[in-house]
């Protein structure tokens, strides 16, 4: 059984930490999320998976404005929890909330792919 | 960094592990920043060359890639080249220029990138080649490949960068 603690992650060039407002996880993503930071990436929504199974929030926020780049790699360990959300029964499911960087061209970009891939799940604040 | 006429270019061969194309990701930004003048340019080109580069590192069958960058034109609009040569096996040659040639055959390049991404949301592997795809969807190349004397080339060309930009001139 994973602890809150797990929920943050710090890979040198790569962190997240996590809070919880009521019933909202928040996770603040910084550094690059290259190929130093897929596996703890992929760890890391595991975790969160496990945790909104039993804390069952309305929201879960991803603060990716601190995130400089994303490599391909990275973004697809993105889409594939995205699905897996996607895939919860409706009293599960819950809202996935993108605070990104307008002035980054990879937020702009890639995550606007993935509001136009799970446009019913996510939404972005800019 | 060369510059002559009215072309700016640099090519590096070395043996990138997957560490150091964020590495010369970094650097190729300092050289896109100075070349291009143009911050959003910059990040395409750079997002370009970091996938184009994993690329290579996945594929190389010797572990060595030459990277090779070039801006033409002095004036907007200008015309960036970014490619990749490595020797690969027969097997992934056929891999990689496969996944070149969907990726250049597709009309609209965001929905042929949201169907790989519906793709590799269910893949256990990390060959669907959603960054070559991201390559055109999401920095605005086109995108080729060549087998030349058992080397895998592929050139990501960006035409009329800047064409609407300012009247930045290739500083020399």
């Amino acid at each position: 059984m994973s602890s809150e603690a797990d929920l943050s992650i710090d890979v040198g060039t790569f962190s997240s930490k996590f809070t919880k407002e009521g019933s909202t996880m928040l996770f603040v993503l910084a550094g690059e999320a290259d190929a130093a930071a897929i596996a703890a990436l992929e760890v890391l929504l595991k975790r969160l998976d496990t945790h909104a199974a039993t804390g069952k929030p309305k929201d879960v926020v991803l603060d990716v404005r601190k995130v400089t780049f994303m490599n391909s790699s990275c973004f697809t360990v993105l889409v594939a929890w995205v699905e897996r959300v996607r895939g919860l029964a409706d009293d599960a499911r819950f809202r996935i909330r993108l605070k990104s960087n307008n002035e980054l061209l990879w937020q702009r970009r890639s995550l606007h792919a993935l509001k136009c891939f799970a446009a019913d799940i996510i939404t972005i604040e800019s | 960094m060369a510059t002559g006429g009215d072309t700016a270019f640099f090519e590096l061969r070395f043996r990138p592990n997957i560490q150091l194309v964020s590495v010369v990701r970094r650097f190729v930004t300092a050289f896109y920043e100075r070349v291009l003048d143009d911050d959003e340019v910059t990040q395409r080109m750079a997002l370009a060359t970091h996938e184009l580069l994993e690329n290579a590192v996945k594929y190389a069958s010797d572990g060595e890639t030459v990277l090779r960058i070039e801006v033409a034109h002095t004036k907007r609009p200008m015309e960036v080249c970014i490619q990749t040569w490595n020797q690969t096996t027969k097997g992934n040659e056929a891999i990689v220029e496969a996944t070149v040639r969907a990726s250049q055959e597709a009309n609209d390049p965001f929905a042929f990138y949201q169907s790989l991404m519906a793709k590799s949301a269910v893949r256990k592997d990390d060959g669907s080649g959603l960054g070559l795809a991201r390559i055109r969807a999401e920095a605005d190349m086109s995108i080729a490949c060549e087998v030349v004397e058992g080397q895998v080339c592929i050139t990501a060309r960006a035409l009329d960068v800047g064409a609407t930009g300012g009247a930045n001139e290739l500083r020399s």
